[in-house]
């Protein structure tokens, strides 16, 4: 802030706003066209600031304790007399112009001044509610300014201005540095006699001070400097300002004095209206105005926040339970935004009993320049920060950065005398860093598609960070010495993007999966499932004595299966790959779900090794990091090789009755079930399953399917072993563990497993079985049966489609269907697979035909049937020649039909498309005929 | 980029968050709310407008075959501004005074936009010829003069 000095920041930027547009005529040019007075003004701007200042020290040292509420408290009891004098006049000026007063997007809310208005008049005052409405501007344009620019023009913001005015040229913009800081005063000056003037600079900086931007008294003032000012010909104005209905009012009743009169020249130029509606126009649904939302959120949260800031805290974090507890150790500027490099007391939970004797951490905490305001931190402070504030790891950065930290406190410590060395410090304007403008931003993600790529290009950064460490770090290269930890999140923060170094955690595995390699949240360059080992890699997701998850990719085969999961291990060499979050990761954390609440009492983050434990009923993690094992000092051993952790949560099996009653979405599920039908349809697989309690149930009254439909996603890897038993023809029962519901359907996406049924580890002995004693039933078609689904039907043939029945001849020993004709033999056929002359070929027909079906009476019901049902029907239809009597083949009765649903439509017409399908059954011959896609 | 911001860190959170967006967009095809509301955090008012931009889709990417690339701009008032795309540069009025005189701001609301279009995919993609490019950028000279 230079040159700043106890100014906030905040000030001075919406003053240069409004001001900006008057020139490039030079400020003095302006004020002296607005009268005689103001030319008073002008002329001793820079000797007004200079006096400004010292006001500002004068004042600084008894209002800055804001420790001390009585001092505090006694002064505003004094000063709330004349700003409302101030005010009042103020209103008068403005009220002149007819300007309607509009709310605009600021970070302040209205309510936020009804708030510091009400605190003021009780005279009551503490550092916590102040803050800046430096973007509640409204602009006032000249003549030729079109409407289209005011409407944006009117919820402003700073770098609106290029595009409002094209007298932005960079000339312009020193004048305006040169006259910003006095705007305000000069405001006031414009209505008081010269010999008041110093004084109320003092009085207006004071409140600058203390309410930062309360002022509405300041507004006013400026606005009437500005309004005073605007014969300029030049005049796209700025108006700091909010919806205030006094303002409305006409002015003339209030006027006081001949100074307050002003001349108001473009009063019709003002085209707006109040409220929201004239803000920019954002698209709907877009980016903007979603974060518009937040931000409307974010105010009134705020607000109330600095309002109640003790008891708020409370009901605030829910979010995410923590309050940030922090020291300050350096203090810099990068911009306007301030950079504290901290040191983290005792974890995310603050306890002041705590401090000192936990371990601490370095953090960089980012203050944007309104809470750094309020807040005045120094070095030595110690800073609460309360929710919502995020974590940013930076891959190669040194230590993790807390941003949005809108809510945060100072702990006050030190005695009096300090405070007030520390005041007079924060006088001194902080040392700002620039920031070279010469190079982009990469950014790894678009550039690099794959994870693999990410590894690799993390690799790298590590390099490099390595190099930059220099050799201090590898004598910790012996990863086997390292104590154990047991914090996840302490090694991240502690290690940052490199490979962990002399860091082992300790945690228990909760579930072994496999991931395409390619694989990337959200599935959009997953690789079909299919029984290759080396596209896959397994994953263990993990969990700490903290509750703290993360998952873990192994690089290359240092695991083996479903051994790792319940028992401890301890993890070494890994490095983060990314950090997963509840939004980004949606199924990740659909998993972590159903192992939360945890099964055991949490130990309370912060607390080291005391083993103090904490509520079980925290809420669920909102992140974990994804890590990979590096490859050659990645390391994950079990610990305890016999003992399953008490914190391991096995996957919950329950029927698929139940599951198709609850109709929780978006969650796991496991169950096991029966395969009675599978079929490949481009790259998911779709299997038909059943279980007991499907089958068993009423026919009438449940309403439940008797079979499911699963879909198998390309993310889901399947094991070699399951691809194998679904090729073979016999129905293979399957525990189907962490599927996800979604939509109405059971999906095994990403991280769900497919197993054989056999006994799960952990699993009480009463493991719920799909074991089915009579043969599998089916629905029968009627009004509701799905696409993708599987029925049965049966009806009167009233129609055959003729156009696509046809018949060819295949092998009779193996079944090829591609027979070529031999060259000589006219009639002969040969089988290029058996290389033989196939001298009695099977025929083989496509055959499609309309069913009048009593279960779906207005329904177009087209039945492809199988090659059995063909025969019996075409038995006694057969001609003479070789052909088919279509008219003996209608009104036959056919069924029951076992079916796979291929279409169903609705429009124009009623009309289900089914193929006859064979289920799968534990008698059924191996020459099983699978229907290809290319059939279809 | 990490050399030049040895002490910095305000880059690298950008830079970081950047990424953490655009991963998020190949991911689930959405920002997630705290993207956002860090992105308000650190560009302030810039935020908003940017995203706006890039809502409607302002922003444009001039390639000729010689390898010169800038970025076009389509600002709210309906100028188009100039963004380099080898360096922060913009020729928006915002950015000569808060970014290159008063160091306030890191970036102004095209350039943001510019990278939040990257993020988002939603750059559009302009071929020219060497002549064309030349004409934007001497255009664009002469403005300024």
């Amino acid at each position: 802030m230079p040159g700043g000095g106890t100014s906030c920041t905040r000030k001075r930027k919406r003053n240069w706003d409004i001001e900006y547009p008057s020139l490039p005529g030079g400020s003095p040019l302006k004020f002296r066209r607005a009268g005689l007075r103001t030319v008073g003004a002008t002329a001793s701007l820079s000797e007004a600031w200079l006096r400004c200042g010292e006001g500002f020290q004068d004042t600084s040292g008894t209002l800055l304790l804001t420790a001390e509420k009585k001092i505090v408290t006694e002064k505003h009891l004094e000063l709330s007399l004349r700003p409302k004098e101030e005010t009042a006049a103020s209103k008068s000026t403005s009220g002149l112009t007819d300007i309607t007063w509009s709310s605009s997007g600021s970070d302040v809310s209205d309510e936020d001044k009804t708030l510091f208005k009400s605190q003021r008049d009780n005279g009551h005052s503490s550092r916590i509610d102040r803050f800046s409405n430096r973007n509640k501007n409204i602009l006032c344009t000249e003549d030729g300014a079109s409407e289209d620019e005011l409407q944006f023009i009117d919820w402003e913001i700073d770098s609106d201005r290029e595009d409002t005015s094209e007298y932005n040229e960079f000339e312009d913009c020193e004048s305006v540095v040169e006259i910003s800081d006095c705007a305000s005063c000069s405001s006031n000056h414009s209505s008081t006699s010269e010999e008041g003037f110093s004084e109320l600079l003092k009085r207006s900086s004071t409140e600058i001070l203390e309410y930062s931007s309360d002022s509405e008294k300041e507004d006013d003032s400026e606005n009437a400097l500005f309004i005073d000012s605007e014969s300029s010909p030049k005049n796209h104005m700025d108006f700091g300002t909010d919806v205030r209905e006094v303002m409305e009012r006409p002015i003339r009743r209030k006027v006081k004095s001949a100074e307050t009169i002003l001349y108001m020249p473009q009063k019709q130029t003002f085209p707006r209206t109040p409220g929201p509606s004239a803000k920019m126009k954002l698209l709907r649904g877009g980016l903007a105005e979603r974060l518009n939302g937040l931000q409307n959120r974010e105010r009134s949260a705020i607000s109330l926040w600095r309002h109640q800031c003790v008891s708020y805290q409370k009901t605030l974090s829910g979010r995410k339970s923590g309050i940030l507890v922090v020291k300050i150790l350096e203090l810099h500027e990068e911009c306007t935004i301030q950079v504290a490099m901290c040191e983290q007391f005792a974890g995310m939970q603050a306890d002041s009993s705590s401090l000192g004797q936990a371990p601490r951490t370095g953090l960089k905490v980012l203050f944007t320049k309104e809470t750094a305001c309020h807040l005045r931190g120094r070095p030595q402070d110690i800073i609460h920060i309360y929710p919502p504030w995020q974590k940013l790891v930076i891959p190669n950065g040194s230590c993790p950065v807390i941003l949005n930290t809108y809510f945060c406190q100072k702990i006050v410590t030190k005695e009096d005398s300090k405070i007030i060395r520390e005041v007079h410090c924060w006088d001194t304007p902080l040392p700002r860093r620039s920031i070279t403008l010469a190079q982009m931003f990469i950014f790894k993600n678009l550039t690099i598609k794959s994870p693999e790529g990410q590894v690799m290009c993390s690799d790298l950064t590590t390099m490099r960070t390595e190099c930059t460490r220099g050799h201090e770090e590898t004598k910790q290269c012996f990863p086997t010495q390292a104590p154990l930890r047991d914090s996840l999140l302490d090694a991240v923060e502690s290690q940052g993007a490199a490979p962990w170094s002399g860091v082992k955690v300790r945690v228990v595995v909760q579930r072994v999966y496999s991931l395409p390699c390619r694989y990337q949240q959200g599935g959009g360059s997953a690789v079909p499932p299919g029984p290759d080992p080396s596209r896959a890699r397994v994953c263990l997701l993990v969990q700490d004595a903290y509750g703290m998850f993360s998952e873990v990719y192994s690089e290359g085969a240092i695991l083996k299966d479903q051994q790792l999961e319940g028992k401890s291990c301890s993890l070494m060499g890994m490095k983060v790959l990314q950090k997963a979050t509840r939004g980004r990761t949606a199924g990740l954390f659909s998993l972590i779900d159903t192992m939360w609440p945890p099964a055991m009492p949490l130990k309370a983050p912060g607390r080291g090794q005391a083993h103090e434990e904490v509520e079980t009923r925290v809420p669920p993690p909102s992140f974990c990091y994804i890590l990979s094992a590096h490859p050659s000092v990645g390391r994950i051993d079990v610990i305890e090789e016999d003992r399953i952790s008490k914190l391991y949560q096995p996957p919950v099996t329950r029927f698929l009755r139940e599951i198709l009653q609850t109709d929780d979405h978006s969650t796991r599920c496991s169950f096991y079930a029966r395969v009675i039908y599978q079929r490949s349809q481009q790259r998911e697989i779709w299997l038909m399953v059943t279980d007991v309690t499907l089958q068993m149930q009423d026919e009438n009254n449940s309403g439940l399917p008797k079979t499911v439909p699963v879909c198998v996603a390309p993310s889901c890897v399947l094991s070699q072993e399951v691809v194998e038993a679904l090729a073979e023809a016999t129905p293979h029962s399957f525990l189907f563990r962490d599927t996800l519901r979604a939509q109405g359907q059971i999906v095994c996406v990403e991280r769900s497993v497919l197993l054989l049924q056999k006994p799960l580890l952990g699993m009480a002995s009463s493991a719920p079985s799909c074991e089915l004693t009579s043969p599998v039933k089916l629905n029968e078609l009627d009004s509701v049966t799905q696409v993708n689904s599987i029925c049965s039907v049966q009806g009167t043939v009233v129609g055959v489609d003729e156009s696509t029945a046809f018949s060819w001849p295949t092998c009779d020993l193996c079944g090829n269907e591609r027979l070529e004709q031999s060259p000589g033999d006219r009639g002969a056929f040969s089988c290029g697979d058996c290389s033989r002359v196939v001298i009695s070929p099977l025929l083989r027909r496509h055959l499609q035909v309309f069913l009048d079906c009593p279960s779906r009476p207005q329904c177009t019901v087209r039945v492809k049937l199988s090659q059995a049902s063909i025969s019996s029907l075409l038995r006694f239809a057969a001609c003479e020649d070789g052909s088919y009597e279509v008219k003996s083949v209608l009104g036959k009765e056919v069924g029951l039909l076992n079916c796979f649903v291929r279409s169903v439509t609705t429009h124009p017409a009623s009309c289900v498309g089914l193929e006859e399908i064979e289920l799968l059954t534990a008698g059924r011959a191996s020459s099983r005929h699978c229907p290809s896609p290319q059939e279809l | 980029m990490a050399a030049a911001l040895a002490g910095l860190t305000l880059p690298a959170v950008v830079e970081e968050l950047l990424s953490e967006m655009a991963a998020a967009v190949q991911e689930n095809a959405r920002i997630p709310d705290e993207h956002l509301s860090l992105l308000k955090f650190i560009f302030g008012p810039s935020a908003i407008q940017a995203l706006d931009l890039v809502d409607r889709q302002s922003i444009t990417l001039i390639s000729s075959p010689s390898g010169r690339r800038v970025y076009q701009v389509l600002g709210s008032s309906g100028k188009t501004y100039t963004c380099l795309a080898s360096c922060h540069y913009c020729s928006c009025p915002a950015f000569a005074f808060s970014v290159l005189r008063k160091s306030d701001s890191l970036l102004c609301k095209h350039l943001l936009a510019v990278y939040l279009s990257q993020v988002t995919g939603t750059c559009r993609q302009l071929k020219v010829s060497d002549k064309q490019l030349t004409d934007v950028l001497f255009a664009e000279k002469k403005q300024k003069a």
